[in-house]
């Protein structure tokens, strides 16, 4: 015997889809519109948060308990925790938070030293030369690509910055000036526009605020399995001290302060939550309607031998054909939306994140059934006597 | 000639509310195969009814129906569906066309239910689309027939699964005279040439002369027999 083959229902379900081609074409929009709003912004996020987590796992970075990446912890904690076992080697930065001309044009800057930042923050790559340049130039800076790119700096330069943190450091008004003497590279899937780095000691004698402190510590392992227990062994120096540090890996540090610098996440989900809620209610009473108008074709084929079953499953499937195509219409739509928006946002576009379309079938499966079921059930209990015109 | 539906002391009731309403009563019938036969009555008198219990539609609340030596009033929902996909094809007075599928589309409708190929079911609906006359309109849609036109391809959907039993009700109650008859000549040449046994209810006594016999039910029980 040949197997009944689904497909041949296929013309009769799209001819149900569009009997009604106005309020189709809305309910296909409406799905469109809510899978790109939820492709940008999930891709958004993927790509946010994903640019912390290829961060390598031998990379751990210390902070204050207190105040985070804007916090401050003694410089002299550095000889400390490169005494503990499996780090081999250790650096600090202070964070700058600079404005070039007028705001918004924002830069930030590591005040480091120079050898030892770039010795262990290795997704920033610097040729040794730039190194040695900044390291002989008191007030010099070497600058990302990219940051060079966006305010057309060029080697050489002079770079005035005014530093709103400290509002009586550098000149007195909070005003700095660096000469840029090289750059460096970053990560192709690095957020933002990238820092830039300068010599630590300018800016300690500079400031008026935290001197001889640190932002952070970035530590590396010899062997990622024992970074737990590294972690907790340089807490434990400065348990109970009066700048008690937080220890963990660099890619975790990097999505908490993401995830409490805007609460993204959160936004997100809630906006979607919002946004599909809104949907489900305006499609799923629209094929509530629908089902209504149709129910005496629906007691037609019941009459000639569809079973109820039958009859139900063919309803959840026009809802998942009609969720699968807006769906898929609305991730393409976000797909050519999502760049311009990274791009806004200074941050990198590596392409839509392969999780965000798997997350939207699960999702467009689950609103086709969400918004399909109640009137299959309603269909499959229809009494063909009752529903049929004409009586 | 062996009987194609056999009806004993079927009893339908239905209840709206407290109202219990005795809409058949101890009915007897029998139909032979082959036969045309109108069901004529008054409004409310149960003849529809009738009709469903002998298509299947509906079950009743007492009694036993045979239909092509099945019985069929103990069946389930799942069973009398499919018992209606292979034995029975339903004609009704606004032809309950698809509106959006044209001609061909709606004629093909019950052989999806069958094991029938893409190729198998177009070369039958070809022939049942001439058989009613209409292989020229296969690519319109409903609203672009005559309800004349609506009717031959409900018959065509009716017959192209080779049921052995028509079930009409009012089938040209939606016609003009010249219409309905040429749509109750089709059905006695199905009748008479193609062997089908057509059960027809109407209130036309016009159409009911087309049929070889006519009953008529009134207050849920058959008042006599006719010709």
């Amino acid at each position: 015997m040949r197997r009944c083959k689904a497909v041949k229902f296929f013309p009769l379900m799209w001819a149900g889809l569009w009997r009604k081609k106005g309020r189709t074409a809305l309910n296909l929009v409406s799905i469109l519109v809510a899978f790109c709003l939820f492709g940008v912004l999930q891709g958004m996020s993927a790509l946010f948060y994903g640019a912390g987590s290829s961060l390598r796992a031998d990379r751990l970075v210390v902070l204050s308990r207190e105040g985070g990446f804007g916090g401050a912890l003694p410089i002299s904690y550095l000889d400390r925790i490169e005494r503990v076992p499996h780090v081999v080697a250790a650096n600090y930065r202070s964070v700058f938070f600079g404005i070039y001309q007028h705001p918004p044009q924002f830069a930030t800057g590591f005040a480091v030293d120079p050898h030892r930042f770039f010795a262990t923050a290795t997704e920033y790559v610097a040729t040794p030369q730039a190194i040695a340049d900044l390291i002989g130039e008191r007030d010099g800076m070497l600058a990302s690509v990219k940051l060079m790119q966006k305010y057309g700096w060029k080697i050489g330069d002079r770079i005035p910055l005014k530093h709103p943190g400290d509002p009586t450091s550098g000149d007195g008004a909070g005003n700095w000036s660096f000469v840029l003497v090289g750059s460096f590279d970053t990560p192709d899937n690095a957020p933002g526009q990238g820092p830039f780095v300068f010599n630590y000691d300018y800016f300690n004698q500079g400031r008026t605020q935290n001197k001889g402190t640190i932002s952070s510590v970035d530590v590396r392992v010899d062997d990622p399995s024992q970074a737990a227990a590294v972690c907790s062994a340089i807490d434990a120096l400065f348990d109970n001290s009066p700048a008690e540090t937080l220890t963990q890996p660099f890619s975790a540090a990097v999505q908490t302060s993401l995830t409490q610098a805007g609460d993204l996440d959160y936004i997100i989900h809630a906006v979607l939550a919002v946004v599909f809620n809104a949907l489900l209610v305006s499609v799923g009473s629209v094929m509530m309607r629908g089902m209504r108008d149709r129910t005496p074709e629906l007691a037609v084929l019941k009459t000639i031998g569809f079973t109820d079953r039958a009859v139900a499953l063919m309803l959840i499937a026009e809802n998942l054909l009609l969720s699968l195509v807006g769906a898929g219409l609305g991730l393409g739509a976000a797909r050519a939306l999502l760049p311009v928006v990274i791009k806004s946002l200074s941050l990198n576009y590596s392409g839509m994140p392969s999780v965000v379309i798997w997350e939207a079938c699960v999702l467009a499966v689950l609103f086709a059934l969400a918004v399909g079921v109640l009137p299959a059930r309603r269909a499959a209990r229809l009494e063909i006597v009752d529903a049929i015109g004409g009586h | 000639m062996s009987a194609a539906v056999v009806l004993s002391h079927v009893e339908k009731i239905y209840k709206r509310g407290k109202e219990i309403i005795n809409v058949l009563h101890d009915l007897d019938l029998e139909i032979a195969a082959g036969e045309f036969l109108a069901i004529t009555g008054p409004s409310g008198s149960g003849k529809s009814t009738l009709l469903n219990l002998i298509g299947g539609l509906d079950r009743p609340s007492a009694g036993e129906i045979r239909v092509g030596g099945e019985r069929i009033d103990h069946m389930s929902g799942g069973e009398l569906a499919h018992f209606r996909a292979r034995h029975v094809g339903f004609v009704f007075q606004f032809y309950n066309l698809m509106p959006n599928l044209t001609a061909a589309r709606n004629v093909e409708l019950p052989l999806l239910l069958t094991h029938l190929n893409g190729a198998e079911r177009k070369r039958n609906v070809e022939v049942a689309l001439q058989l009613v006359g209409l292989s020229d309109r296969a690519r319109h849609k409903p609203s672009e027939l005559s309800g004349g036109q609506q009717q031959r391809v409900a018959i065509a959907r009716a017959i192209i699964a080779d049921p052995q039993i028509l079930v009409c009700d009012e089938p040209t109650g939606d016609l003009d005279r010249h219409t309905a008859d040429d749509i109750l000549g089709l059905l006695r040449e199905l009748n008479e040439k193609h062997g089908k046994t057509i059960v027809m209810v109407t209130h036309d006594q016009k159409a009911a002369d087309y049929a070889r016999r006519q009953i008529h039910v009134d207050k849920g029980q058959l008042a006599g027999a006719a010709v």
